[in-house]
Formats: structure tokens, C-alpha cells, sequence
């Protein structure tokens, strides 16, 4: 065990805490769907960091990233231990899981983007979120929902199409990169 | 038709990646794709975030989990324990390797020595860990918090770079339960590893390989109750 710990001291492990708690805490009770659990990964995955911290190198990649790639270890630790999976978000993902061959990565991987995707559904204003619920989720007409929005249809589509923006800004933002994958 | 402006197209792109248009639309949108390289990069990035929608589930919006307001102290408290058992885990390395020159038939017994060490203010049970392989040595020393049981595993000689996993043993089921994984370093190597498996289910601790084939392994006392 190296003294040198990057700047992962407990000073560190605090700043590190407030900048991405919220989102680990969030992102593992999405796939252990268990609070307690969830309370047990992140904090496992804090003690990991400074535990390891002189293996972090920012020049390699973010350490939120770093933090996310110790966590999904500790999850699928967790989820095989007490044969439990992340828990698919939908009819779609578990017909594509049902088959037997997905590994327990490739479900957290899938957990991981669902937690992904409703996280940024969260981050967006409200009025780009209704359209999405309304016209994709709830599969309502556009000249229903412009009629009870008191919006034009035209409107409607505009805001889908600047909720979609939206959508994958904020998702850039935690780290998602299509033209990685 | 007539291919449209931007100005026009733009706004249909986000319905468009839905397939949410009309066919008239569908059709002048694609005959302007067709022409327009900036808006078909934009109706691809809008397509790749499409592809998601259907993973997320639109019940679980409401309220975002927030973590618990003590999780940081208990952080901060796993962190101080485990600085505090890091220098008195490094005494008791050298004192396994002192122990260790009773190698029977190729395995290595390392029994327990840690009265060549100092006194050790957070008890904890030592475990002798017989290893499978030459060369390697370990002890674990298990605790019990009211919530979990953890366990210290000090360990030289395993192949740097490999990835090790250490489990319980269930007591009656035989069944390993997994307390988590680490990857082998030169030298002496110090962890510790948390479980939610009570006490006195653990029957054995031990540390194999990915392939399951068994590292160290050393029985628990069973409790005295």
C-alpha cells in the first residue's frame, strides 16, 4: 500500500462525495433496487477509492468515471452474492435478458444506461419531460396533447424535438458518448 | 417534393427519430436529409437517444433516491478504522512470514502469531489461511459489527496482476458467499472486505481464483455461544 494517495485523502474523499454521491447512491438503488444495499455499495465503493486512490490517475479518464467503474464492480459483487440482478427497466429489456447468456456486466451495463436516461428525463425542464411522457410513454396524439397544453401541434413537435437536445446533453454530461459504443 | 429549409425540418427531426410523423412529413423530411449532411448528423444523435427511451421506465421519475445524511460519516468511519488496523496489519505480515517455515507436504500453514505482534485494541479473531500454492502466505482476522462481519486479510506472494476473489463459506449450506475481488501486487498485500452474513454463519474464509480453484483457505472457530 503506497502513502501517496493522488489527492484521494479524506479531504478528498469528502469533496469527491459531494460531487457524485447523489448520482452513485441513485445509480446503485436502480440496480440493487434496495436502499440498504445500495447505502452498503457506495459506501464500499468510497473506502475502495481511497483504499486504491494512488491507482487513480486523472490523465486517463475522469474520476467520476473512475468512481462509476469501482462501483459496478462492487454492485455485481453484491447482486451474485445474493443472487439478485440489476433490475431491467422494461417488457423490451427483459425479453433481450430472458435468454440466459447476458452476463451479469451486460445487465448493469443496461441498468447503468436505463438509470442513464431517467436521470436525464429528471434533468430536463419540465415542459420538454411532459411532451416526451405524454407523446412516447403515455403514446398520446400530438393534437391531443397540443389541445391540452393549449399549444399549437406544431409546438408540440418543436418541443419534442428540443426535448430530445436536451435529452442528450444531459446525458453527455454523466458520461454517456454514442460514437464510444 | 420539394426538399425544405432547415428552419422547417429542424423542429420535425425530434418526431421524426419517434416515428411519430405523418407519411407527408416522413417523405419531406427524408428528401431533405437527403441534401443536408448537418441535419442528418443531428436526426442520427437525435436517433441514438431515441434508442434509449425505451429502457427507461417513466414510474421511476418522481423522486430521485437521495443518499442517507449519515453515509458520509460512516464512510469517513470505515476509512479512520481501516487507517488505524493498516499499521498494525503490516506488523503482523512480517510475523507471518516468521511463522510460516512449518510448509508441510507443499502447503504452507501459517498459524496464528499475533502474540509476536502488539496487543490489538479492535480484537478481532485471527484465522490461519493454509495456502494451496508455494510461496503464498496469509491471515485473515475476522471481526463482527452489529450490522456486518468483516474480515482483514493480510497475503504475500500471490501473482501480481491476477485477479483473486475472497468469500465466506456458509455454515450447513457449504454455499461461498462472496465478499468481494481484488487483483494481486508484489509483496505484502492488505485488504479488507465487508459482509452481511452474520457471524456465525461463516464457516470458513478463503480466497480462490476467477475459475473458483481455492488460493488459501483457513476454518472459523465456530462460536461459542
Amino acid at each position: 500500500m503506497g502513502a501517496a494517495r493522488f489527492d484521494l485523502d479524506e479531504r478528498g474523499i469528502r469533496v469527491a462525495y459531494s460531487a457524485h454521491a447523489g448520482e452513485m447512491f441513485g445509480f446503485a438503488v436502480r440496480s440493487l433496487n434496495d436502499h440498504g444495499l445500495a447505502e452498503e455499495a457506495v459506501q464500499e465503493t468510497f473506502v475502495r477509492a481511497w483504499r486504491f486512490g494512488d491507482r487513480f490517475d486523472p490523465q486517463l479518464g475522469s474520476l467520476r468515471g473512475w468512481l462509476f467503474a469501482i462501483l459496478r464492480h462492487v454492485v455485481i459483487d453484491m447482486a451474485r452474492a445474493r443472487a439478485i440482478w440489476p433490475e431491467p427497466a422494461s417488457d423490451e429489456t427483459i425479453e433481450g435478458s430472458i435468454d440466459g447468456a447476458v452476463s451479469a456486466e451486460d445487465r448493469l451495463e443496461q441498468a447503468l444506461l436505463a438509470w442513464q436516461i431517467e436521470e436525464a428525463l429528471r434533468r430536463i425542464g419540465e415542459d420538454h419531460r411532459r411532451v416526451v411522457l405524454e407523446t412516447y410513454f403515455r403514446r398520446r396524439p400530438y393534437a391531443e396533447v397540443a389541445s391540452e397544453l393549449g399549444i399549437p401541434e406544431g409546438t408540440v413537435k418543436s418541443r419534442v424535438y428540443y426535448a430530445l437536445r436536451a435529452l442528450r446533453l444531459a446525458l453527455e454530461e454523466m458520461g454517456w458518448d454514442d460514437r464510444s459504443s | 417534393m420539394t426538399a425544405r429549409p432547415d428552419d422547417h425540418v429542424r423542429p420535425l427531426l425530434g418526431a421524426f427519430v419517434l416515428g411519430h410523423l405523418e407519411p407527408a412529413d416522413v417523405t419531406a423530411v427524408r428528401a431533405h436529409l437527403e441534401g443536408c449532411a448537418a441535419c442528418r448528423v443531428e436526426a442520427a444523435e437525435l436517433a441514438a437517444v431515441a434508442g434509449l427511451l425505451p429502457m427507461a421506465d417513466p414510474e421511476r421519475l418522481g423522486t430521485p433516491a437521495e443518499p442517507p445524511r449519515a453515509m458520509l460519516d460512516q464512510v469517513l468511519t470505515r476509512i479512520e478504522r481501516e487507517r488505524g488496523v493498516l499499521g498494525r496489519a503490516r506488523r503482523r505480515s512480517v510475523a507471518v512470514r516468521v511463522g510460516a517455515v512449518a510448509a508441510v507436504l507443499a502447503l504452507v500453514a501459517v498459524v496464528g502469531q499475533v502474540a509476536l505482534g502488539p496487543p490489538e485494541p479492535s480484537g478481532g479473531e485471527v484465522v490461519a489461511l493454509t495456502a494451496a500454492r508455494p510461496g503464498v502466505l496469509g491471515e485473515a482476522v475476522l471481526h463482527e459489527d452489529p450490522t456486518s462481519t468483516w474480515v482483514e486479510i493480510t497475503t504475500s506472494g500471490l501473482s501480481s496482476g491476477e485477479t483473486y476473489a475472497v468469500w465466506f463459506e456458509e455454515a450447513g449450506t457449504g454455499d461461498r458467499s462472496p465478499l468481494g475481488t481484488f487483483v494481486g501486487v508484489e509483496g505484502d498485500l492488505y485488504i479488507s472486505l465487508y459482509s452481511t452474513l452474520p457471524r456465525e454463519h461463516v464457516a470458513s474464509i478463503g480466497v480462490s481464483t476467477p475459475d473458483g480453484s481455492t488460493v488459501m483457505e483457513g476454518r472459523v472457530p465456530v462460536p461459542v455461544v
